[in-house]
């Protein structure tokens, strides 16, 4: 599967718009991508492991509930294929 | 006396239905309370008095977005936007129409929290105009590397930073105040003005000098635990408030700007050239028309982005409809008022006219709420993912 980044996380990934990563679970791609961005991290997750609200994902094309990917458990349990694009977007503003 | 607000605006009022009822129940308010001194105080930096939202709070404005259990009018998010829209026409002041759309918003986030200790301790309070709290979000540095720090000290927390401007912050009791921990996430915390270790201190300003604008300096300042209203995530929470925060900022900009083309339009009736007032001649009334024209079309998208804030439509972290309505209203109001100031040349220039106390106190739209050089980003972006993901999407075989 790949990720594909949008707006404020792309300077956590270097700039890399789409980043592929082979492994089979949500939760198994977010580790390893996070292990080749290791300022990746702090920037996607709060301290209790969950993505933080802000950012939205969406699974080739479509919304994914927030439900389905907030905490590590429910992402282990969401399968990914090896043609899925999983689309991150991010808009943090100021106040 | 709130309950009358309620009775009056009823059910998904008119904006005309609005307008009356802000007539008819508040202008003595304004007349009384708010507009003498309002030069005076631009002049001087004098914030408004806390006496004015007491009475505010009296009248039902303060408590209108809460819940009836907590001694709130369970208003909707749109008749407060239209209300805010029509304080500012009637009421001398921008700064009272700002304030209190942060003092009647702010409880709502507290509520949030779940705990009925601040009920009592907090929103109560604020909802009957005994107490009064603001939001400490903007820092020396952007909001993923905020520069005010907190860290656990056992079993409490030590803050220390700088919260760079907070609206009705002289008058505030409270400031929500939004901290990074030692992970990089967002804790949110009660700070009380008289804290020891927090100093509050003005900003002085281009406009909006009555709004009570301040800077809050954290040295160390030692909080129980009870005092963190949201351990984790206030990131994402701090972008729910700052959704509906960009509309009502707006809200109050098209009541002035309907305030400023009426009394630009009085003002060159009174001013005859070639034996005829201003207002007869045809490069005039161009001018006129086009700030009509923004007048007219910032209201349409106003009333069209308060709509979709009770829709089920609005994405609540970052809605790109409302965000382009602050965008446009806020250059809208500016461009109006920066007219008005061309047409009554010297007068519009200097105090005899409000024109350019109100294109100062406009242009805090430029900067708040999020700047506007950073929502045109974030537009763009917006834009660019929907096509992006339209791309993404897999077509059926």
């Amino acid at each position: 599967m790949k990720f594909v980044f949008s707006g404020a996380l792309l300077r956590f990934v270097q700039f890399e718009k789409e980043v592929a990563i082979d492994r089979n679970t949500l939760e198994d791609c977010l580790r390893r991508l996070m292990l080749k961005f290791p300022d990746l991290e702090r920037a996607l997750l709060d301290n209790q492991g969950n993505i933080r609200q802000t950012h939205q994902m969406f699974l080739n094309g479509e919304a994914i509930e927030k439900g389905v990917y907030s905490d590590a458990s429910a992402r282990q349990a969401f399968s990914v294929e090896d043609d899925d694009s999983v689309y991150i977007l991010t808009a943090i503003a100021g106040g | 006396m709130s309950q009358s607000l309620v009775k009056a605006l009823g059910h998904q009022p008119s904006p005309e239905h609005v307008r009356r009822v802000v007539e008819e129940l508040m202008l003595d308010f304004f007349e009384r309370d708010v507009n003498p001194n309002s030069m005076q105080r631009d002049e001087e930096c004098v914030c408004l008095s806390p006496r004015v939202f007491e009475q505010a709070a009296r009248i039902g404005l303060v408590n209108f977005l809460l819940p009836a259990e907590v001694g709130g009018l369970d208003g909707s998010r749109r008749t407060f936007g239209l209300l805010l829209e029509q304080i500012s026409y009637y009421c001398e002041d921008m700064a009272f129409p700002s304030i209190l759309a942060m003092f009647a918003d702010i409880p709502n986030v507290i509520l949030q929290a779940g705990r009925p200790d601040l009920v009592e301790e907090y929103v109560v309070p604020m909802s009957q105009g005994r107490r009064f709290a603001t939001f400490a979000f903007t820092d020396y540095g952007e909001p993923l590397f905020f520069e005010t720090r907190v860290r656990s000290a056992g079993d409490k927390f030590l803050l220390s930073g700088e919260k760079t401007l907070q609206t009705g912050g002289a008058l505030a009791d409270t400031f929500l105040t939004y901290t990074r921990d030692e992970n990089d996430d967002i804790k949110i915390f009660l700070v009380e003005k008289d804290d020891p270790g927090v100093e509050v201190s003005p900003v002085p300003t281009l406009g909006l000098r009555s709004a009570g604008l301040t800077r809050m300096v954290l040295t160390d300042v030692e909080l129980p635990s009870r005092r963190l209203l949201f351990g984790s995530d206030g990131l994402s929470q701090s972008q729910l408030f700052l959704n509906d925060r960009r509309l009502f900022i707006v809200c109050p900009f098209v009541g002035a700007m309907k305030f400023i083309l009426e009394r630009c339009i009085k003002h060159l009736n009174t001013v005859i050239r070639e034996g005829k007032p201003l207002t007869e001649m045809q490069a005039v009334q161009s001018k006129i028309g086009q700030m009509a024209i923004r007048y007219q079309t910032a209201r349409a998208v106003l009333h069209n982005a308060l709509d979709r804030a009770e829709s089920n439509e609005i994405n609540p972290l970052f809605d790109p409809v409302i965000s382009a309505a602050k965008y446009f209203i806020t250059e809208q109001a500016i461009a109006l008022a920066d007219r008005a100031v061309r047409l009554t040349g010297w007068r519009g220039y200097s105090k005899k006219l409000p024109f350019e106390r109100y294109l100062r106190a406009l242009m805090a739209g430029v900067t708040g709420q999020t700047a506007q050089d950073i929502l045109e980003i974030h537009l763009g972006v917006n834009a660019i993912a929907e096509i992006e993901l339209a791309g993404h999407k897999r077509t059926e075989p």
